[in-house]
């Protein structure tokens, strides 16, 4: 019984590979090429080797042809390659069996090699998406000369506070411009000086913008128990200047063209101060959150201020407002973690006697009253 | 039932391809190729492969999404289809073996010539030129290619090897092996002679090679651009 099959052979006369039948008899191939002479090639005459890029073609040639028009022929198909093992003597025999097992192997490496394309991509995008929006804002943030973030800052405070009721001086304006003045004096500014103001409204909140702007809503003082715990939020929004968090965060949101205008200090200030309101809105990140609250306990105890009185306020919130949104949903850790956080840090500093703020805490709690 | 016919025509720098299509019969085209028709021919759009096959091309081998299909009407019809690049053309018959194509080598096909993505190891996708993923080319019927610059063919016979710059190769059989090697024997030579790396294939099979560069090229024209900014 003779079986047939579509192969392709080489021919000395003709250049290139040219479509033929294999039959494989029982003493030997014929290759009959499309539009050329049967040739008989006997098992016993055959040399059998892999062949091709992907070692899946096994070429056939004959050591004593009858006839010198084919040189080769190339088979893959599986059915004469099993057919063609059986019939021919080793070492053929074992060349066409690890041919075949060669060929398994080569499919499952196209799909590992696709798999692995696929993870190489995905963690490429993941990476590049990394890089632009964490490493690059503080790239940008970090490579921003001090006098134009001055400059940013200045206008985006002038932004912040025209909708806004600003106390222009008196004991509170005095509290917390003495509370920054003793902060300063013990942080490494690079440069930076800090600008106060105050502002009427019950909120209990203060924020710092780039270039020095601390804003502290009456709300907050009202709510203080004495300077210290002022100190201690003060403290916590120094770092967030110092660290740039919030130049960073401006560098987020404006782009990567702006970031880099901004680096050389050609950046857009009056398009991004006329944004200035939604920076109340946006949040730190926690890992932002966690640096000034861990710097600022430091600050603090520099300063020769009780750090504690940084978690007795965060406490005092607490007690406000227990309904606190679940870390998970805040940028914000959330309140009685930041504490427990908060009181390792503050116990595992020296201790010190501290020297009191020169604030008259009732004078000012009074001048608050008589803006309501 | 008649086959479509191929035919090169104003072979130079800018060659083109007269395809006669009989009744009923169509092929397939990279998108944009068809420079002038017969009113006799339909266009129409296809992913071939759905959209996996077709996000495979345009992701994996740099082709296009969407193939061209040209379809004769009931009175046949001629195109003519220009590739994008200046270069030869080369008409390809399947004869039972595979070919594998660089990046952006296919003009147009029969449709029982099949396309697919072939893997290649890191050796070879990072110095072959080719990159990671190749275009495997099966089936039966008639192929075209177009290249960077002309095309020549070198037909090698088993065990008999040639060297060919990576950049300058187009096609080869799947019957041909090739491996990557350094141009020189020492690695300065191998970078100072401005080859890098070449490919060694070994026969039997055919390999097609283009007279031309792409990446010398641009580089050359680089020299020429204005500077931004």
């Amino acid at each position: 019984m003779a079986d047939s099959f579509p192969a392709a052979c080489f021919r000395a006369a003709v250049p290139g590979s040219c479509p033929c039948t294999v039959t494989l008899g029982p003493t030997g191939l014929e290759i009959i090429p499309v539009d050329g002479v049967a040739v008989r090639w006997r098992y016993d005459h055959l040399r059998c080797e892999p062949t091709g890029d992907e070692r899946a073609w096994l070429l056939v040639s004959c050591t004593a042809p009858d006839h010198p028009d084919v040189t080769a022929v190339v088979i893959r198909a599986p059915e004469a390659l099993a057919t063609l093992a059986d019939r021919v003597e080793e070492p053929g025999r074992s060349t066409i069996v690890g041919l075949a097992n060669g060929r398994r192997a080569l499919a499952r490496r196209h799909w590992r090699n696709l798999v692995l394309f696929a993870a190489c991509a995905a963690g490429a995008v993941v990476l590049g998406w990394w890089l632009l929006t964490r490493v690059a804002p503080r790239v940008a943030a970090d490579a921003m000369p001090v006098e134009t973030e001055r400059q940013l800052g200045a206008a985006l405070a002038t932004a912040f506070l025209a909708d806004k009721k600003a106390i222009a001086g008196g004991p509170a304006v005095d509290a917390v411009q003495a509370i920054v003045d003793r902060l300063a004096a013990v942080a490494d500014t690079r440069g930076t000086t800090f600008t106060v103001h105050v502002v009427d409204n019950p909120q209990i909140n203060a924020l710092a913008l780039p270039g020095g702007q601390i804003v502290v809503f009456t709300g907050l003082l009202r709510e203080a128990g004495g300077p210290e715990e002022v100190a201690g939020v003060l403290a916590h929004e120094i770092q967030h200047v110092l660290h740039r968090h919030a130049l960073r965060r401006l560098v987020q949101q404006f782009g990567s063209a702006t970031v880099i205008a901004m680096a050389t200090g050609g950046g857009d200030i009056g398009r991004m101060a006329g944004r200035a309101g939604q920076l109340v809105q946006l949040s730190y990140g926690r890992e932002q959150e966690a640096e000034a609250d861990r710097d600022g306990l430091a600050l603090l105890h520099r300063a020769r201020l009780p750090p504690e009185a940084l978690v007795v306020f965060f406490e005092r919130l607490e007690r406000a407002a227990p309904g606190a949104l679940p870390e998970f949903l805040s940028t914000h850790p959330d309140t009685a973690r930041r504490i427990g956080e908060l009181r390792r840090l503050a116990a595992a500093l020296p201790e010190q006697d501290p020297t009191p703020l020169p604030v008259d805490w009732p004078a000012v709690q009074e001048s608050l009253e008589g803006e309501r | 039932m008649s086959r479509v016919q191929f035919e090169i025509i104003d072979e130079g720098d800018a060659p083109i391809v007269k395809t006669t299509l009989p009744a009923g019969q169509s092929i397939y085209a990279d998108s944009g190729a068809m420079m002038s028709m017969t009113p006799g021919i339909a266009i129409e759009s296809s992913m071939r492969g759905g959209v996996m096959g077709a996000l495979s091309r345009s992701l994996l081998r740099g082709e296009t999404f969407f193939y061209l299909t040209l379809t004769a009407g009931s009175g046949g019809g001629e195109a003519l289809l220009a590739p994008a690049m200046m270069g030869g053309i080369q008409i390809l018959e399947l004869t039972g073996t595979e070919f594998f194509l660089q990046k952006g080598s296919f003009l147009a096909a029969e449709h029982d010539v099949h396309l697919s993505t072939k893997t290649q190891n890191l050796t070879k996708g990072l110095l072959s030129g080719e990159g990671f993923f190749v275009t495997r080319v099966g089936g039966s019927g008639t192929l075209i290619i177009n290249t960077f610059g002309a095309l020549m063919r070198f037909d090698l016979a088993p065990g008999e090897e040639y060297i060919v710059d990576n950049h300058h190769v187009v096609a080869w059989e799947s019957t041909t092996s090739y491996e990557i090697h350094k141009a020189a024997a020492g690695w300065i030579s191998s970078f100072t002679s401005g080859e890098g790396f070449v490919c060694r294939f070994k026969g039997p099979g055919t390999i097609y090679v283009q007279t031309r560069s792409p990446s010398a090229f641009a580089g050359w024209l680089r020299r020429y651009l204005p500077a931004r900014g």
